[in-house]
């Protein structure tokens, strides 16, 4: 065992920090995470903000992973993997579906047993990059009944207390915000109504706190060829619809053109407008969602191939795609062929993987 | 025009004289030429000569190659490099390596730093248990059981 000893190298203890930080960069965040077990000295490293900014400088152009989940089965449709920030080697759906329904059923039945919440989504508090602390808020189950208030149970990662809730609007809610699950965007999470899009920042202090605001879709009253759809792309919400428009041709016809446009500080941008030659055949094409990190990329499932298709928004590329991708850097894209959206529930809770992670606050014990 | 030549001394000593283009892929040496140019030989203070010597051979061989492509690298030369690399790399002891990736910090040559760094992270690292790495590295545990196991519970998701 002598040789051993006489190869290890005693140099490690001279790199610096900055040394460190170049070798530490060029991991995936699983691996860097349990870096931090070494000893004391990697762990103040891996924490702090030099590393952060030199990972994040390094993976701007990068994806992570995420992940499309149905609502109720839990089922997931969608997936993209193995991506170099993350390192995870399995879709996120096997970790969340876990997460989402054993643990806090728990406890939720532990703190409060009220069998009417269901569990609407998890809110982030997201700052430099880093997660400070999560909120879960269960809704209470009120379909069918025209609403001005929703109630809620939140659990805070911060105060590690449950609280309830009630959220007010100025309109009156009816059913269809219940059938969705919200979408969790920068704090806030998004319920899509019947035509309206709700919203509440569950980070709001002051007279904010309990206000929700009530936004009319960008094309209400236009006849859509689609279900209209929301998504999380980029930082934005992505509001996708197929509308038929007045043809370029003056002839009086009606050309069916996608719409996909985002939500800038409460008001819709028209992001782009294409009619590609896949939607103007007539086939029918279900919205799935807009890449989260590549706003560019729209995935939709094609009814008459069966498979999972994808567009680019601007310039209406289109193709198909196999049950699993595999790209040349070890990202995997992965779709469940058995999903057809007229057979199961089609909505979705889509759930992307920060680009850095200092540590995931931890339920209580 | 003739090539001019540069001589490099090491901590120990030992003297090298190679191609000024071979030298200046460090952005290091382009300096102590300005600093020191009434002498002819650079002495280079935190390199010793066996950890020069490797780093001649890598400049060496990438210089060659910059040279023959005349601007616009063709993908085989690219691939060549490459295999070149990690069997230059795979030929070195631990303390070497980072021998080297000091050298190449100090000399500021930064396609070796990179190949250096990333050589450390895919092979001492990547992959590899907490007690693994701490082996590999001899680095010693100054956790106690009770704050290993609380800082374990913290990042319980990266064990998984």
């Amino acid at each position: 065992m002598e040789e051993t000893k006489k190869t290890t190298s005693p140099k490690v203890n001279f790199l610096t920090d900055d040394l460190w930080e170049n070798i530490l960069v060029r991991l995936p965040l699983k691996n860097i995470t349990t870096l931090k077990l070494v000893c004391k000295r990697l762990k103040t490293i891996v924490e702090s903000p030099f590393l952060r900014e030199l990972f994040l400088s390094r993976h701007q152009n990068s994806h992570s992973s995420w992940s499309l989940m149905c609502r109720d089965s839990k089922k997931e449709v969608l997936a993209l993997y193995g991506c170099e920030i993350w390192g995870l080697q399995r879709s996120l759906g096997s970790y969340i579906s876990s997460f989402l329904t054993d643990r806090f059923k728990k406890q939720r039945d532990q703190n409060r047993p009220c069998e009417s919440f269901e569990l609407a989504g998890l809110v982030t508090r997201i700052e430099n990059n880093v997660v400070l602390g999560y909120k879960a808020v269960l809704m209470h189950d009120t379909s069918g009944i025209v609403t001005r208030a929703l109630s809620l149970l939140i659990y805070s990662s911060e105060t590690k207390l449950w609280s309830f809730m009630t959220l007010r609007t100025h309109l009156p809610l009816t059913n269809g915000v219940e059938h969705e699950p919200p979408l969790s965007l920068n704090g806030n999470l998004y319920w899509l109504g019947s035509d309206v899009v709700v919203s509440h920042d569950f980070y709001a202090t002051g007279a904010e706190s309990d206000r929700c605001s009530v936004i009319p879709f960008p094309d209400s009253g236009k006849e859509t060829n689609f279900r209209r759809a929301f998504t999380a792309s980029q930082g934005f919400l992505m509001y996708m619809s197929i509308v038929k428009e007045e043809s370029d041709d003056d002839d009086g016809s009606w050309e069916p053109m996608l719409c996909v446009r985002r939500l800038e500080t409460g008001e819709w941008q028209q992001v782009s407008t294409i009619s590609p030659a896949c939607i103007r055949t007539g086939f029918e094409y279900f919205p799935m969602e807009i890449n989260p990190f590549d706003a560019n990329t729209m995935y939709f499932w094609s009814k008459k191939h069966k498979c999972l298709a994808s567009t680019h928004v601007h310039k209406g590329k289109f193709g198909l795609h196999n049950n699993l991708e595999r790209s040349s850097d070890g990202r995997t894209l992965s779709f469940d062929g058995e999903w057809d959206p007229e057979e199961l529930e089609p909505y979705f809770s889509t759930f992307v993987f920060p680009r850095w992670l200092y540590q995931i606050p931890s339920l209580p014990s | 025009m003739s090539k001019k030549n540069i001589v490099l001394k090491s901590s120990n000593g030992i003297i090298f004289e190679v191609e000024e283009a071979v030298a200046l892929q460090s952005e290091t040496i382009p300096y102590m030429i300005e600093d020191d140019c009434a002498n002819d030989t650079i002495p280079l203070a935190n390199v010793t000569g066996d950890i020069l010597a490797l780093v001649i051979e890598y400049c060496k061989k990438h210089v060659v190659v910059a040279d023959g492509d005349g601007g616009g690298s063709s993908s085989s030369s690219q691939e060549d490099l490459k295999n070149w690399d990690a069997q230059f790399m795979n030929d070195l002891d631990q303390s070497k390596i980072f021998n080297l990736l000091l050298a190449a910090d100090f000399l500021n040559i930064k396609t070796l730093f990179d190949l250096t760094c990333q050589f450390v992270a895919d092979t001492m690292i990547k992959g590899k248990s907490v007690e693994e790495v701490r082996r590999t590295l001899n680095i010693e545990k100054d956790y106690t059981s009770e704050e290993e196991a609380k800082a374990r519970q913290e990042n319980e998701w990266a064990f998984k």
